[in-house]
């Protein structure tokens, strides 16, 4: 009996210790991946992976040198495949990287435009990959928007995702993490829609924009500066027909695209005054409830599109409105729904245009009739792109502000 | 054949261990090998106690002669500094000697004896004996022995004295609200603070003996009626099977009698608080005092014991409700805290939140060692410290922690030999271990926590699961004197829950805890307070 519990003993000591940790990593020998940019090029080796990589000790102390150095570094690899070009970086660095902190993933215009799909495999299959990654979409090259820097946040990866996160408040885009990515493409209308990101520079229009008002002074920094003046921007939104990219809708068209798809809770909609003054009445979204309302009629698909919506008054700049009465209140709800519709209808056309029924329309279809939905599923691109459409909105101003007299009228 | 090596290994020594025992108990133990009892000649039985007590200097032999015409030799033995020498001079010595009586008065061998019991000395206590081993312990344990010549019996007087501690406030106990008065080393004032407190005949005292040399009094306190007898029967058995030489402190008693020797934790409370015992004889406990210690022995302890304090029912359900709530949280810092940030650092380092893992990645940039090995240097160190300055005097104390907090903190860092979130880690589950009430079970959890950081350096958190469950089962198994350890939480008790984390009001808590006892049961029926109906 002792001689089998020993036994026992011996053989699990032996398990524990002779196996030695085979997956133990400690922090020190890690590259934290914090970002990660793919993009096409020519050649034998066509994925160029740019990622970010955390240089912790840069963020030690605030104190002495640290300052001068950027908390990460930009490292690239070429491969044939997103992992084998993740391969390739053991070969020129002394840690081996890790992507469960990796917060999101930019895609190149031209990698977007020639199907994802197949790097898209190795971000699901690798267990390293959070289903919760930011996918973002680049009219320029990844590796661009890699190499930025932001102002406040030193480690841009994280900096754009902070902006994604706020970016649910200002809606001129909408953000796509990895897993809705992912459902959207195989869903019904296997269209699928990613936040887009731009490096712009916005520094030089300014300037040039200040110059024009007569109030600027000179840019003297050297070009090399320069470098880091581009300045990141989230704005628009990128759509792709089953895996490739088709096209990018603008800031406006996008916020159609929020309302569209019942998101857009706390954006704000700026309509021109009422009484067709020079102005703006600026409202700001509270509540909306919104229904699709399919019909097949014949060959013809109808889609029409109910609002609901409730705002605030944020902003008024108009002469004698006076907005204690009643009518005032109704004459602005209307306007504010005429502007909301047009919206909404230019973001339709727009995706129309593109084939894309990135509004999810084809679910709608489905469940109102599964048996005619199978005949047009074929050719759901052709029959979006020809439906009929009709939207309604009905909105309500629930508060007025602080004053109701415009600061105009004062 | 490897058990036979091991007993060949083994038995000299087993053996040599018993003849040891026998050597000490035929030339120490008198009671079991001499039988005498005293004879009528004063000068023979004085011999026999000078023999025994030869080179005992502090045995004092009193030799006087009474009666009218002086003419009867008389001797007091008692030893010095156990007694209280005025009782001696006043109530025993002063009697004997003024009283003035014709030798004829008294023909009858038993009635000078009878007579000096009866109506002359002052004493409380006393009681004739005439066995040698009987006397002599009386006069070891602070009682005084009168030998009058011509007469084999003896009396034997109560003179207890000489210098005790006095009542003062517990140390290792302290409370903000609450009695002042601690147990002390005298077993009598110990049961005397007791009584005071439990004002009923039912309030049961048992005594008892136990080690060879140093014949301690221990004394089995339960209140009849509330305690489980069986429980009381089981520790009555237990303890007369103790078979020890000596007995310094409750300590050992504890370890004669518990039930699982080789647990690492506990199964026997203990305290130095009189309301607090006091406390576990009214939920049905059994108190064990122990001669010569302040430290009393509860059993059956309870695991859910040992994070409760006497305070927890001395402030507001409310507030202790929040500390119990502090202190499990901190229970649990002290076991697993090294061992969490050894699995998140070194096997996952998704679950950390991605500035966290940076700011983690940053400071232990540049350190030698994996984070398993900087984490057992670090607990080492600190519990050595913990340990020298434990035992140093406070003036030298000073220096340690002085030392301490430049090893452990500034200067292993600046030294880049561990890096400052383990110093953290350190820290805080140093605090988390003294957050726990009972010191025995805080060595524990300390004296755990070195496995399950080997656990989690080895396995992850799917080591330290592991670690938790064996630990969780090992509780769950384990009976103080019959009752489940883990009780009330397994096996569930409803009742029981009411002062588990959460300390129900006062008149909420009907019912004693049934897990201990089921006699009386019904511990109070104070309505529910409120203010005035007018």
């Amino acid at each position: 009996m002792t001689r089998k519990i020993m036994a026992c003993m011996i053989l699990l000591i032996a398990a524990l210790t002779v196996t030695a940790c085979w997956d133990r990593r400690e922090v020190d020998k890690l590259a934290i991946v914090i970002g990660l940019g793919v993009d096409k090029i020519p050649g034998t080796n066509p994925i160029l992976l740019t990622v970010q990589i955390v240089n912790p000790s840069t963020l030690q102390k605030e104190s002495g040198s640290g300052g001068q150095e950027l908390p990460f570094v930009v490292k690239t690899a070429q491969g044939k495949t997103v992992y084998d070009a993740v391969r390739n970086f053991a070969k020129a660095s002394p840690r081996s990287l890790f992507f469960s902190h990796n917060s999101i993933i930019v895609i190149g215009d031209h990698m977007a435009r020639s199907g994802i799909k197949d790097i898209l495999d190795y971000f699901e299959r690798d267990s390293q990959f959070r289903k919760t990654t930011w996918i973002l979409v680049t009219p320029k090259s990844a590796n661009e928007i890699m190499k930025a820097k932001l102002d406040l946040q030193k480690l841009t990866a994280i900096g754009i995702k902070d902006m994604i996160n706020e970016f649910h408040q200002s809606t001129a885009s909408k953000v796509v993490q990895r897993k809705d990515f992912m459902i959207d493409l195989s869903g019904k209308s296997s269209s699928a829609v990613a936040s887009k990101i731009d490096a712009i520079d916005e520094e030089a229009d300014v300037q040039r924009k200040l110059e024009q008002a007569g109030s600027g002074n000179r840019d003297n920094t050297s070009s090399d500066q320069k470098r880091f003046k581009k300045k990141l921007q989230l704005s628009g939104t990128a759509v792709f027909r089953k895996d490739k990219l088709a096209g990018y809708f603008n800031a406006a068209e996008s916020r159609g695209l929020l309302w569209i798809l019942d998101e857009v809770k706390g954006g704000a909609v700026v309509s021109p005054c009422p009484n067709g003054e020079k102005g703006n009445v600026v409202f700001l979204v509270n509540q909306t409830k919104r229904k699709f309302k399919p019909s097949f009629e014949g060959e013809q698909l109808k889609m029409h599109l109910e609002f609901d919506e409730e705002s605030i008054i944020e902003e008024v700049n108009c002469s004698n409105l006076d907005i204690t009465k009643p009518e005032t209140i109704k004459k602005l709800e209307s306007v504010q729904a005429r502007d909301i519709e047009n919206r909404i209808l230019k973001t339709i056309r727009k995706a129309q245009q593109y084939k894309c029924d990135v509004f999810k329309f084809g679910e709608a279809f489905y469940r109102n009739n599964p048996k005619k939905w199978q005949k047009i599923e074929g050719e759901w691109g052709e029959h979006f792109a020809k439906m009929e459409l009709s939207v309604h909105v009905a909105s309500h101003i629930r508060r007025v502000g602080m004053t109701t007299k415009a600061v105009k009228d004062w | 054949m490897r058990r036979k090596k091991l007993g060949r290994f083994f038995r000299p020594i087993l053996s040599l261990s018993i003849d040891h025992s026998k050597i000490a108990e035929s030339s120490l133990d008198h009671v079991s090998t001499q039988k005498q009892t005293l004879r009528s000649s004063l000068t023979h039985n004085l011999n026999l106690f000078k023999e025994a007590f030869q080179s005992c200097e502090d045995v004092v032999f009193r030799e006087f002669n009474i009666g009218i015409k002086q003419d009867i030799r008389a001797a007091i033995i008692w030893l010095d500094g156990l007694v209280d020498t005025t009782i001696i001079n006043e109530d025993i010595i002063k009697p004997l000697l003024q009283h003035a009586f014709e030798p004829g008065d008294f023909n009858a061998e038993r009635n000078l004896i009878a007579f000096f019991r009866d109506s002359k000395l002052n004493t409380a206590d006393i009681e004739e004996k005439e066995e040698i081993s009987d006397l002599i312990d009386s006069v070891l344990t602070g009682d005084c022995v009168i030998l009058i010549d011509g007469y084999s019996v003896s009396l034997v007087s109560s003179a207890k004295g000489g210098e005790l501690r006095s009542i003062s406030e517990p140390v290792t106990e302290a409370v903000v609200r609450g009695p002042r008065q601690g147990f002390t080393e005298n077993i009598r004032t110990n049961t005397s603070l007791l009584r005071r407190i439990v004002k009923t005949p039912q309030l049961k005292l048992e005594s008892f003996k136990a080690g060879t040399l140093t014949k301690t009094d221990l004394t089995l306190a339960y209140i009849k009626g509330i305690a489980n007898e069986k429980i009381v029967e089981e520790v009555r058995l237990r303890i007369r099977r103790i078979n020890v030489d000596s007995i310094l402190e409750s300590a050992y008693v504890e370890e004669l009698i518990e039930d699982q020797p080789y647990s690492p934790f506990p199964q026997i409370a203990h305290t130095e608080r009189p309301d607090k015992a006091a406390a576990e004889l009214l939920e049905g406990r059994v108190i064990i005092l122990v001669d010569g210690t302040p430290f009393v022995l509860i059993v059956p302890a309870l695991f859910i014991q040992f994070l409760q304090s006497s305070e927890d029912y001395y402030e507001r359900y409310p507030m202790a409700f929040a500390i119990r709530i502090i202190r499990y949280v901190f229970f649990l810092m002290a076991l697993l805290f090294p061992s969490v940030y050894i699995a998140a650092t070194t096997y996952h380092q998704e679950t950390l939140p991605t500035q966290l893992l940076i700011s983690i990645a940053g400071a232990h940039e540049g350190v030698p060692f994996p984070a398993f090995f900087e984490a057992l240097l670090m607990e080492i160190t600190f519990e050595a410290l913990r340990e020298a300055g434990v035992r140093l005097p406070r003036t030298v104390g000073q220096a340690v922690s002085i030392v301490g907090a430049l090893v452990i903190g500034e200067s292993a860092v600046r030294a880049g030999i561990v890096s400052p979130a383990m110093v953290i880690v350190v820290a805080v589950t140093a605090i988390a271990s003294f957050a726990i009430p009972a010191f025995n079970v805080a060595i524990t959890i300390r004296l755990l926590r070195f496995p399950m950081m080997a656990l989690a350096a080895v396995l992850g958190f799917y080591g330290i699961m592991l670690g938790l469950l064996v630990i969780l089962i090992h509780l769950s198994s384990l009976r103080s004197f019959g009752v489940p350890y883990f009780a009330p939480v397994a096996p569930f008790q409803r009742n029981g829950m009411k002062d588990m984390i959460f300390r129900a009001p006062w008149w909420k808590m009907k019912k004693r805890p049934e897990m201990l006892s089921q006699n009386n049961l019904e511990r109070q029926n104070t309505p529910k307070p409120k203010p005035p109906t007018t």
